[in-house]
C-alpha cells in the first residue's frame, strides 16, 4: 500500500539553549520525530517545559535567543526547512505555516487597525492590494464569525472582546493561505465557555480548508475533541504517540497513565490525583530516562540507561523499558 | 477626547500656581538685592527709596499678590538690570534659544534614536558595546569641555565656523552640537531599553510569524511603540534646551535665556530671575499638555477610551 | 573760420585743465565734517561679563569703574578724564573756570556740537542733566549745589553753597560720578529713563545702531561730532568666557579683548599680531577688621607689620598677573588726587618671626577666616600660604559677590572674632573717596570696623577745609600714618589684562589705551583700524 508523502515528518529533532556565554546548555528537545498528514490534527501535550513550545518555534526556526538547531530534520512539503535562510523561511511563515499564540491581547499590535494586522500576510506575501485586499479581509473576518467585518476591521484590538481577538488572530493566521497552522495553547487564555465556541469554530475552518492543525494543549479533554493523534512530551521528549482513541484506552507510558490519572471527575469525591516529585531540571537530567525519579513503576534499568522508541500496536510509539520489556501492564 | 484635555488643562493650571509661589520663595530667600542694585555710596534713604520703587518693602504674600495679578494680564515685572519687563526680554531671547534647542533636539534625536534602535536590535553584539559607549561618553562630557575643544578645532584650526555669538546657520552648528549631545546619549539609553522591551513582545513575536521582513517589523510594528516615551522625553529636553542652557549660552556667548536666567541670578535681579522661571515651567507644563495630546493621537487606547 | 575754431580747441582745454584742477583740489579737502570723511573699518570690542543697560545712561551711574566703558562711547561731558589729563580734559566745554573760592564753576560750550539727532547741546540740557542726577555722588552734589544758573546761550555757571574742592574731580572722572556728561533734556523726557536706557541719545562720537539688552551693542561714527572719528562701525559684545575671547582674537571675530586671565596670558602673547595691553587697574589691600578690639591680636602695630613683612608681593604680583601687576608700597594710584609716593614694602621672614615672638606670639595664632574679595580666591589662598609660614594660620572664606558686599555694608558684626580681608578696589578721581568708603568710620563699605579716631578726625578737618595747601598737607599725613602704622597692608596693584588685535592700528598698547584712569580702552574716536 503506497502512503501518500506526509506533509510534516519531523525526525530525530534535537534543540538546544545556550546561555552564560555557552557554558549553560539546555536539552529543550531531544530527538523528537513525529509525522502528519495533509487536514491531520496532532495533539502535542506536556506539562509546562517539556519542549511544547520549542518544538512548534523549531519548526518554523524562530527561536529565542541563544537556541539552535542541533540535530534532525523538519521536512515540509518535501523540503528540510533546517537547511533553509532565515530569508528562506519568511517566505514559509504565515504563507504555507501559520502560528497562532496562547494570549490574543498581547499577540495584537495595539497601534494597528484590525484591517491592517489580518491584511498583512495576504499584502507581503500574496501582493494583495486594494479592493481585492479588502475583499480578503472582509472574506477572513467572515470566516471566523467576526459579525459586521466591515465595520469591525476599522477597530483596535482593545475595543474587542478576548474571543473575537482570538478569532482575529485566526483569521491572520488563515491570511496567507497555510497547509499547515501551529496552535501554541489557543484557549488556554479564554473563557471556558468562549473556548468550546472557538474549538469548533477550528473545526470547521479545518474542514473547509483541509489545513493541518498541530495542537498545542495541557489540557487532555480538548485533546479528545480536536485531535486525530497525539504526542505526549515529558522533559523534551515524546514519551509516547498515538491516535486519539488508543491513548486513551491503553496508555502505554507510565507519564500518560498518569495524566490521565490526574484528570478530575465530575462528581467524583476522591482526592486529586498529582504525579509525585518536581518537574524535571532541562539543564542537568538525570541519567536513564528522565521520568524515573517521579515513575510510579519505576525499574532498575530506568535509572541507567534511556529507552528507545518502541513500536506498539497499529501507529503507537512509546519510549519506555516497561513497553520493551514486553511487560504491558494496564 | 475633550474631556481628556479639558483634565489635562486643569492639572496644568494647578502645577503652575504651585510653580510660582515655590520660585517666588525661594527667589527672595537668597537675599536682599538692594547690596547689587545700589551704586556704592548709597545711603540708607536711597537704598529704601529704591527698595520702595520696586515694591520689595512690601509682606511677600502681598507681593505674590500683585505678581499673579500681573501675571495673568501677561506683566512679569520688570528687571530691576535690564529696566524692561520681564516678558519683553524674554520673547527677544526665546528665537534664540529656541533654534538652539531646536538644532539640539533635532541632532539628539537623529543620534540617539537610531543609535538606541541599532543598539536594541542587535543587543549585546559589537553595535550594542558601541552605541552603549557613546552613550557614556555622552552622558559623562562636561558640556564646557566639548564646547571648548568643538572651538578650538572646528574654529581655530580648521577655520570652518565661527567662534560664538549668533548668526546664520554656522553659528547654531557647534554650540547645539555640544548641547544635543548629551541628551543623544539619554535618548539612545531610553531608545534602547524601550525598544528591547518591545522587540521582547508577543505581536512582535506575531509579526515575525507571519513572515514580515524584518524591516517592517522593526521600523514599523516595534517603532511605533517604542517611541511613545520617547516623546516624552523629548519634550522635557527641549524645554531645559530652551530655558537653562546655561553652560553651553556663556561659552558660545549665545544670547539666549539660560544666560539671562544666569546673569539675573548672580545680580539677584528677582523680577528676571522669577519670570524666567515662571515662563520655564509654563513651557514645560504646555509641552507635557502637547505630548499628551499628541499620545492619544498615537494611541488609540487613550484616544477611544475616555 | 580758423580763428573760431582754435580759439574753441584752446578755451576746451583750458576748461579741461580747470576741471581737472578741482576734481584734484576737491579730493584733497575735506568737504564734509571731520567724522563723517574719515570713518571706516569695524572694530569689535569682547567685553568680559554680562552688563546691565543701565550703564548706557550717565544719570544713573552706580559709582563702579564700569559704566564708563559704555557711556563714554554714546555721550560726551563738559570735562572729562582722557590720556593723561585726569580730569580736566575740556570735551564739549571749550573754556571752564573754578572761581578762586570754589565757589562757583563756569563752562562755555563749544559751538555747534549736538547730540545725535541733530538736536543742539544747549546750556539747558546740562542743566537738566546736572539737576536730575541721581547716580552716585548725587547726595553730594544736592547737597553742595545752590543753583545752576544759563548765563548765556553757551555758558553755564554751577553756584555752591559753600568751598565746594572735590567738584572739578567729582564732575570730570568717569568712573566716579556722571553729572558733567549731558544728555538731551526734551528726548529723556519723552522716552523715560527706562527707554532711554533702551536707546540712549547723547552727544558722544558714536550713535547707537542696536542695543540687545546683556547681549550687544551696536554703535556707528556720529559725523556731527567735533572730533574726528576713525572707525564707523563699534560694536560692543558680551562673552562671559575667557577661552572663547580669547579664540575671538585669535580668528579675528574680534579686535580688542577685556580681561585675559592668568593661565591664557601666555598663549595670547603668543598669538602672531597680538599685543598685550596689561592696564594697572585695582589695588588689593589687607583689612583687619575691628583690630582694635583688645582681644583681637592684630591690635598690636608688631603683628600687623609682621603680616606686611610675611606677604610675598612680587610672587603673588608673578602667579596672578604674569608679573604685569605692579607691587605697591602706597595702594592709593598715583593718577588719583594727593596720593604719595611710598616705597615697596620688604619681605623678611625671620623679622616678620621676631616681631610676632616680641608681640607674644612664638608660635603664631589662627585667624577664624580670611575673605577675598571674590572672584579673587586664589589671591586668598596665597596670603593665607604665606602668612603660613610665619605662623599665622587662617582659612579661606568664599562668597558670592553680592554676598560680600552685603557683609561688608552689615559691620563688623559680619566679620566676628579674627578675621582678614583682602579687598580689592578701583581707586578714582581723589584718595578722599576711597577714605570715605573703606576706611572712615560709618563708611559705606567700612561701617564700624576700622574707626581709627584720630585719623578720622584729621579726615573731618580736610573735608572742612577750604585750602588746597592745607587739604594736601591732611591728606598726606594721613595716608602716611595708616602706611606707617600698619592699619591697611597694601599687597599689589593688579593689571587689568587686556589684548589688542592685530587689525586695530597701534605702535604700542598705550596707544590703544592712552587714558591713565581707566582700564578701557577710550577715547573711541581715537581707535583705528588697519585697511581691508
Amino acid at each position: 500500500m503506497t502512503r501518500v508523502a506526509p506533509l510534516l515528518e519531523v525526525s530525530g529533532l534535537q534543540t538546544q539553549f545556550f546561555g552564560f556565554g555557552g557554558t549553560r546548555v539546555v536539552k529543550a528537545v531531544e530527538s523528537v520525530s513525529f509525522s502528519l498528514d495533509e487536514g491531520e490534527t496532532l495533539g502535542l501535550v506536556g506539562e509546562s517545559g517539556s519542549g511544547k513550545t520549542t518544538t512548534c518555534l523549531s519548526i518554523v526556526g524562530l527561536l529565542p535567543r541563544g537556541g539552535r538547531i542541533v540535530g534532525g530534520s523538519v521536512v515540509f512539503e518535501g523540503e528540510d526547512l533546517t537547511r533553509k535562510s532565515q530569508r528562506e523561511l519568511r517566505r514559509v511563515r504565515g504563507r504555507r505555516i501559520a502560528v497562532i499564540l496562547q494570549d490574543p491581547m498581547a499577540s495584537l499590535n495595539p497601534l494597528f487597525t484590525i484591517f491592517r494586522q489580518v491584511a498583512e500576510p495576504a499584502f507581503f506575501h500574496q501582493q494583495m492590494r486594494g479592493r481585492t485586499l479588502r475583499a480578503r479581509v472582509q472574506q477572513l473576518l467572515q470566516a471566523v464569525r467576526i459579525p459586521s467585518p466591515e465595520w469591525r476591521m476599522r477597530d483596535y484590538p482593545h475595543q474587542m472582546s478576548g474571543g473575537m481577538r482570538q478569532r482575529i488572530v485566526g483569521a491572520i493566521a488563515l491570511a496567507g493561505g497555510p497547509r499547515l497552522v501551529i496552535a501554541d495553547e489557543p484557549t488556554t487564555n479564554l473563557d471556558v465557555t468562549i473556548q468550546a465556541q472557538y474549538l469548533d469554530l477550528l473545526k470547521d475552518i479545518q474542514r473547509q480548508t483541509g489545513v493541518a492543525l498541530i495542537f498545542v494543549t495541557h489540557n487532555l479533554g480538548i485533546v479528545a475533541k480536536m485531535c486525530d493523534r497525539v504526542a505526549v512530551m515529558y522533559a523534551g521528549r515524546i514519551v509516547e504517540q498515538a491516535p486519539v482513541r488508543e491513548l486513551f484506552d491503553t496508555p502505554r507510558h507510565p507519564y500518560t497513565r498518569a495524566l490521565l490519572g490526574s484528570v478530575p471527575k465530575l462528581g467524583s469525591k476522591e482526592p486529586l490525583y498529582s504525579i509525585a516529585g518536581q518537574p524535571p531540571n532541562l539543564a542537568s537530567l538525570p541519567a536513564g530516562c528522565p521520568f524515573h525519579p517521579r515513575c510510579p513503576e519505576v525499574l532498575a534499568r530506568c535509572a541507567t540507561d534511556e529507552p528507545k522508541d518502541v513500536h506498539a500496536g497499529d501507529d503507537s510509539v512509546a519510549r519506555c523499558w516497561l513497553v520493551s520489556d514486553g511487560v504491558a501492564r494496564s | 477626547m475633550s474631556r481628556f484635555i479639558l483634565r489635562r488643562v486643569l492639572y496644568s493650571l494647578v502645577t503652575l500656581f504651585i510653580l510660582s509661589a515655590t520660585i517666588f520663595v525661594i527667589v527672595r530667600l537668597t537675599g536682599d538685592p538692594l547690596a547689587l542694585m545700589a551704586e556704592a555710596s548709597a545711603r540708607p534713604e536711597d537704598l529704601d527709596r529704591i527698595r520702595h520703587q520696586w515694591g520689595l518693602d512690601r509682606s511677600w504674600p502681598v507681593q505674590y499678590a500683585t505678581f499673579m495679578q500681573n501675571a495673568f494680564k501677561g506683566e512679569l515685572g520688570k528687571s530691576f538690570n535690564y529696566r524692561l519687563p520681564v516678558s519683553e526680554l524674554y520673547f527677544q531671547r526665546l528665537p534664540n534659544s529656541l533654534t538652539l534647542g531646536i538644532a539640539a533636539t533635532l541632532i539628539s534625536l537623529l543620534i540617539g534614536v537610531p543609535a538606541g534602535i541599532i543598539s536594541a536590535v542587535k543587543v549585546n553584539t559589537w553595535w550594542d558595546y558601541v552605541a552603549k559607549g557613546v552613550a557614556l561618553l555622552g552622558l559623562s562630557i562636561p558640556g564646557f569641555w566639548l564646547g571648548l575643544v568643538l572651538i578650538l578645532v572646528f574654529s581655530v584650526w580648521l577655520r570652518w565656523l565661527p567662534t560664538s555669538g549668533a548668526g546664520d546657520w554656522r553659528h547654531v552648528v557647534m554650540p547645539a552640537l555640544a548641547l544635543g549631545w548629551y541628551f543623544a546619549a539619554s535618548m539612545l539609553r531610553l531608545t534602547r531599553s524601550s525598544m528591547l522591551e518591545v522587540l521582547g513582545s508577543e505581536y512582535i513575536k506575531l509579526a515575525r510569524l507571519k513572515g514580515l521582513p524584518d524591516v517592517v517589523v522593526i521600523a514599523m510594528h516595534a517603532f511605533k511603540n517604542a517611541l511613545i516615551p520617547v516623546f516624552t522625553l523629548a519634550g522635557v529636553n527641549l524645554v531645559v534646551m530652551v530655558n537653562a542652557a546655561v553652560i553651553i549660552e556663556v561659552i558660545f556667548a549665545w544670547p539666549g535665556i539660560g544666560r539671562l536666567l544666569y546673569e539675573g541670578i548672580f545680580q539677584r535681579d528677582f523680577p528676571l530671575v522669577q519670570g524666567v522661571v515662571i515662563m520655564a515651567g509654563f513651557m514645560i507644563v504646555a509641552i507635557n499638555l502637547v505630548v499628551d495630546i499628541l499620545y492619544a493621537f498615537i494611541d488609540p487606547r487613550i484616544r477611544l477610551t475616555r | 573760420m580758423r580763428r573760431p575754431r582754435f580759439e574753441a580747441r584752446v578755451s576746451f582745454r583750458v576748461l579741461a585743465v580747470v576741471l581737472l584742477l578741482l576734481a584734484a583740489v576737491s579730493t584733497a579737502l575735506p568737504l564734509a565734517s571731520p567724522a563723517g570723511a574719515a570713518a571706516k573699518g569695524k572694530l569689535v570690542l569682547a567685553w568680559h561679563a554680562g552688563f546691565a543697560s543701565r550703564w548706557l545712561d550717565p544719570q544713573e551711574h552706580d559709582g563702579t569703574a564700569t559704566p564708563d566703558n559704555f557711556f563714554t562711547a554714546l555721550h560726551d561731558a563738559l570735562i572729562k578724564n582722557q590720556g593723561t589729563e585726569l580730569y580736566d580734559h575740556l570735551a564739549l566745554a571749550e573754556r571752564f573756570t573754578v572761581a578762586a573760592d570754589s565757589r562757583s564753576a563756569t563752562f562755555t560750550l563749544r559751538k555747534g556740537i549736538r547730540f545725535h539727532n541733530g538736536e543742539p547741546v544747549t546750556p539747558q540740557d546740562v542743566k537738566f542733566s546736572y539737576e536730575s542726577y541721581r547716580g552716585a555722588k548725587a547726595d553730594v552734589f544736592k547737597k553742595k549745589t545752590e543753583r545752576v544758573e544759563i548765563v548765556d546761550d553757551r555758558t553755564v555757571r554751577f553756584q555752591f553753597k559753600e568751598p565746594f574742592l572735590d567738584f572739578a574731580i567729582l564732575f570730570g572722572t568717569a568712573n566716579v560720578a556722571g553729572p558733567g556728561w549731558v544728555v538731551p533734556e526734551k528726548y529723556y523726557k519723552q522716552v523715560g529713563a527706562d527707554g532711554f536706557k533702551q536707546k540712549p541719545i547723547g552727544a558722544g562720537p558714536y550713535k547707537l545702531v542696536r542695543h540687545e539688552p546683556g547681549v550687544k551693542v551696536e554703535m556707528e561714527a556720529f559725523d556731527g561730532y567735533y572730533r574726528p572719528v576713525h572707525v564707523k562701525q563699534l560694536v560692543m559684545t558680551a562673552v562671559p568666557e575667557a577661552a572663547t575671547r580669547v579664540v575671538m582674537l585669535e580668528r579675528g571675530e574680534a579686535d580688542i579683548v577685556y580681561n585675559v586671565p592668568g593661565e591664557l596670558i601666555g598663549k595670547v602673547s603668543k598669538l602672531p599680531g597680538v599685543t598685550l595691553a596689561p592696564v594697572l587697574s585695582g589695588s588689593f589691600f589687607i583689612e583687619f577688621p575691628g583690630f582694635q578690639d583688645p582681644k583681637n591680636p592684630f591690635r598690636d602695630k608688631r603683628v600687623r607689620e609682621a603680616v606686611s613683612l610675611a606677604i610675598d608681593r612680587r610672587a603673588m604680583n608673578q602667579a596672578e598677573t604674569a608679573g604685569h601687576g605692579r607691587v605697591t608700597g602706597n595702594w592709593i594710584n598715583p593718577d588719583v588726587q594727593y596720593a604719595i609716593e611710598w616705597p615697596e614694602f620688604e619681605r623678611n621672614v625671620d623679622k616678620a618671626k621676631q616681631l610676632l615672638r616680641e608681640a607674644g606670639y612664638p608660635n603664631g595664632f589662627d585667624v577664624d577666616w580670611v575673605t577675598p574679595l571674590p572672584t579673587f580666591y586664589s589671591r586668598g589662598e596665597r596670603i593665607i600660604a604665606q602668612l603660613r609660614e610665619v605662623g599665622i594660620r587662617g582659612r579661606l572664606q568664599t562668597m558670592e559677590r553680592g554676598i560680600f558686599f552685603q557683609r561688608l555694608q552689615g559691620g563688623l558684626k559680619e566679620f566676628p572674632g579674627t578675621q582678614i580681608i583682602l579687598h580689592g578696589v578701583r581707586i578714582a578721581g581723589s584718595w578722599s573717596f576711597w577714605y570715605e568708603g573703606y576706611f572712615k568710620c560709618g563708611g559705606f563699605n567700612s561701617r564700624d570696623r576700622i574707626c581709627v579716631k584720630d585719623l578720622d578726625a584729621k579726615f573731618d578737618q580736610y573735608e572742612r577745609s577750604v585750602s588746597p595747601t592745607e587739604r594736601k598737607k591732611l591728606a598726606e599725613e594721613i595716608q602716611r600714618g595708616i602706611l606707617e602704622n600698619h592699619y591697611l597692608v597694601p599687597v599689589f596693584r593688579h593689571a587689568f589684562v587686556n589684548a589688542i588685535g592685530p587689525r586695530v592700528v597701534a605702535q604700542k598698547w598705550q596707544d590703544v589705551f592712552p587714558t591713565v584712569t581707566t582700564g578701557y580702552a577710550y577715547p573711541w574716536e581715537d581707535l583705528k583700524v588697519k585697511d581691508q
